[in-house]
């Protein structure tokens, strides 16, 4: 009877604990029911909101593909580095995180803008880098790679290295292996580093509006919204880039996890 | 025919044994616990760098030249476990080309060994469906599958029953003949390994008795 009680107190302390976290979590969303007057959808500039949707999720796509095309082999590496090489191999991917996104777009501006060397060597190919798609993915790209390699390293570093060597003797070279058994192992927390990484790239906006004002993505065209027509310019777009934001995290985790447990 | 010298300190010993082996003969080891008998067939396989006093040289060849994945030996290691990711017949077929690139050798092979391993019956369960002593016989079998001129077993009977364990011991025999392979197998069980025609060589403290 006690122990039951034990666990029954124990069960509601948790819950309660749990509760409180998600109504931390959802508590600012109750400001999009402030009334601040009649959503405006466009803001003004017709096409405009389509236009912002578009460029996020065309152009933040594109960049995902490169970070996990870039930062899978960079995390498995990373894993696999031991003592001193391993902080010095992630010393430049952390500098790439702590850095104040306004301060990031700066560095970036005069480092790959038009007044660079390499700015204006790309300008001569034809390619801006400066308030151009160029320039968003590359801002993507940077702020968020990062993430995702630290996320993807500690996937790779909590696999036994066991999985590997047996596979070895199973006649699999190093690429097979990591096909058929470091990356299916692994999928989980690379799942969940991409979406750490998307929702990263996203909603970035203090490094982006330095580099890319133009496009506009959804974070610019928030504050352009929010300049031209207040908050009711606000609002709609804020619910737009919340429905598109989640879908892609929850499906890589659903996956991810359906592939994670076969019953073929 | 095999030539390998293993030199391998330990915490408590230096692993020093020599080992010789004509192709198709049989060398059963045995020895207590953590006498070094894992750490002989490790460093023959070469799964931790060789040391500089070690050599392993198989038909002439020196294994230090040749990367893991393709020297040719089948092992399976004490430890082994299988793949989590994968069903019991992906398991058993690992080391195995794609089905449309494997010779019907291969392919009657493995249907035997997945009939003489009775693993028919969970060919599609999940790899923690299965229980200790059907996961090691998958084992057995995704070790087997790849027909390669040395196999090496290490403590392969662990969570098998004996009456399993002596049906296999036959089975492998059996094949050992027909396939001609050299086999190094490794029990803590010396009267189990008396089944072969040769004598077990007992491993205590790194060198041989």
């Amino acid at each position: 009877m006690k122990a039951r009680l034990r666990t029954g107190l124990r069960r509601l302390a948790w819950g309660g604990a749990g509760a409180a976290a998600m109504a931390f979590f959802l508590y600012p969303f109750l400001g999009l029911l402030t009334p601040v007057g009649p959503w405006q959808w466009n803001a003004g500039v017709p096409g405009s909101t389509a236009a912002a949707v578009r460029v996020s999720l065309g152009l933040t796509g594109l960049a995902m593909l490169i970070v996990i095309a870039a930062g899978t082999p960079l995390a498995w590496q990373l894993s696999r580095q031991q003592g001193w090489r391993r902080w010095l191999w992630e010393a430049p991917v952390l500098l790439s995180m702590l850095l104040p996104p306004l301060a990031l777009g700066l560095l970036l501006a005069l480092s790959l803008g038009p007044g660079s060397g390499l700015g204006r060597m790309l300008l001569r190919l034809g390619l801006e880098t400066s308030n151009s798609r160029l320039a968003f993915v590359v801002t993507q790209i940077y702020v968020s790679l990062g993430y995702y390699v630290i996320a993807a390293r500690a996937a790779f570093a909590g696999l036994d290295s066991e999985w590997e060597t047996t596979a070895a003797l199973l006649g699999q070279n190093h690429w097979q292996t990591f096909r058929r058994v470091t990356l299916p192992l692994a999928r989980l927390g690379l799942a969940a580093a991409l979406s750490l990484a998307w929702v990263r790239a996203l909603g970035e906006f203090g490094a982006i509006v330095i580099t890319a004002y133009y496009p506009s993505g959804m974070p610019v065209q928030l504050w352009i919204n929010l300049q031209d027509s207040g908050l009711p310019g606000v609002m709609p777009l804020l619910v737009l880039f919340l429905l598109i934001a989640l879908p892609l995290p929850w499906a890589a985790q659903i996956l991810a996890a359906r592939r994670a447990a076969p019953r073929s | 025919m095999l030539q390998a010298r293993i030199y391998q300190p330990r915490r408590e010993f230096i692993l020093d044994a020599a080992v010789e082996l004509a192709p198709g003969d049989t060398l059963p080891i045995t020895g207590a616990s953590g006498a070094g008998k894992s750490t002989l067939l490790d460093g023959i396989a070469g799964i931790f760098p060789f040391t500089s006093l070690s050599q392993v040289c198989w038909q002439g060849q020196d294994w230090r030249r040749l990367p893991l994945h393709r020297r040719p030996f089948n092992y399976m290691r004490q430890n082994s476990r299988l793949f989590p990711h994968l069903n019991v017949g992906k398991n058993a077929v690992f080391g195995l080309p794609p089905v449309r690139q494997r010779s019907r050798e291969d392919q009657e092979w493995l249907e035997e060994l997945r009939e003489r391993l009775e693993l028919d019956a969970i060919w599609t369960a999940a790899a923690d469906e299965v229980s200790g002593g059907q996961a090691r016989r998958v084992m057995w079998a995704r070790t087997l599958a790849r027909r390669l001129p040395l196999v090496m077993l290490d403590e392969p009977f662990a969570e098998l029953d004996s009456a399993a364990a002596m049906k296999l011991l036959n089975d492998l025999c059996i094949w050992q003949q027909r396939w001609g392979f050299s086999l190094m197998i490794v029990d803590h069980d010396a009267q189990r390994l008396r089944e072969f025609s040769v004598q077990p060589r007992i491993l205590q403290a790194g060198r041989w008795v």
